[in-house]
């Protein structure tokens, strides 16, 4: 194959992988209000759970530009994500004691953008 | 259109074709066995390329930072592929480096040409795990 071949037909595979792994990533979404705001929908704040059981913790996220989806901290280690403003996780086991759980919206770059909810559990 | 997703999606542009470039390369090289003359072009390119990865790679993070005031958030998983992104890319960097500081007149021979086929795949298998876990 000759030389000029051969450079034709890498840039043709560079543009192809290109196009490939560019996917979703480009597309702007639509402006929306800057402040989102996330709350945990259950368990309640103070609630206690059973260690050695697993909860649903439900969440909600309004509508923002910023926010893709949700990290969740137990302690302040994340435990879990899930790519949904509104849903679920599944919470637990977990070890006895007072815990700090937390839901954060991130950016597409799994970046805070600022809002977070907290609730205090006592695992018994 | 807010200036954030603009300045992401400029850097995400420039990481894409990165990406592209450091994998399409190595393995054009290997599947088309050019020239020596383009075989030396092709390695300048993946080197340029590499130097792209890095400062786009870079670019995420400073972006984040700027315009929230924090990195982003990544553990575990993401955080063992982005350690391994980073890995392919010095190696691949110190690779082509210490070949072109040697002065040949040729391009990388096939073993370097398949250890940079491997480091692009690496890089771009590990990009797909750090998007998508945190």
């Amino acid at each position: 194959m000759s030389n000029k071949a051969s450079i034709a037909c890498a840039g043709a595979l560079i543009a192809a992988a290109t196009l490939a792994s560019t996917g979703p990533a480009l597309f702007i979404l639509p402006a929306a209000a800057e402040d989102s705001l996330v709350t945990i929908l259950a368990p309640a704040d103070g609630a206690k759970l059973e260690a050695k059981k697993t909860y649903p913790l439900d969440y909600e996220v309004q509508a923002s530009v910023k926010a893709d989806h949700v990290h969740l901290f137990v302690d302040g280690d994340e435990v879990g994500m899930v790519h949904k403003l509104k849903g679920s996780f599944k919470l637990g086991p977990l070890k006895a004691g007072d815990r700090k759980v937390c839901v954060s919206p991130v950016n597409k770059n799994h970046t805070p953008i600022g809002a977070q909810a907290c609730i205090h559990v006592t695992v018994q | 259109m807010e200036l954030e997703n603009i300045l992401y999606a400029s850097v995400q542009l420039a990481h894409n074709f990165g990406a592209a470039a450091v994998t399409g390369l190595p393995i054009a090289a290997l599947w088309f066995k050019p020239a020596p003359p383009i075989l030396r072009k092709m390695a300048w390119l993946t080197l340029l390329a590499w130097l792209v990865q890095s400062a786009s790679g870079a670019g995420f993070g400073t972006v984040s930072f700027f315009q929230e005031g924090e990195l982003p958030q990544i553990h575990h998983l993401a955080l063992a592929a982005l350690c391994v992104k980073i890995a392919c890319a010095a190696l691949a960097v110190t690779l082509l480096t210490v070949h072109f500081l040697r002065r040949t007149a040729s391009g990388p021979g096939v073993a370097m040409w398949r250890g940079l086929a491997i480091l692009g795949v690496t890089a771009l298998t590990s990009a797909a795990i750090l998007r998508w876990f945190s």
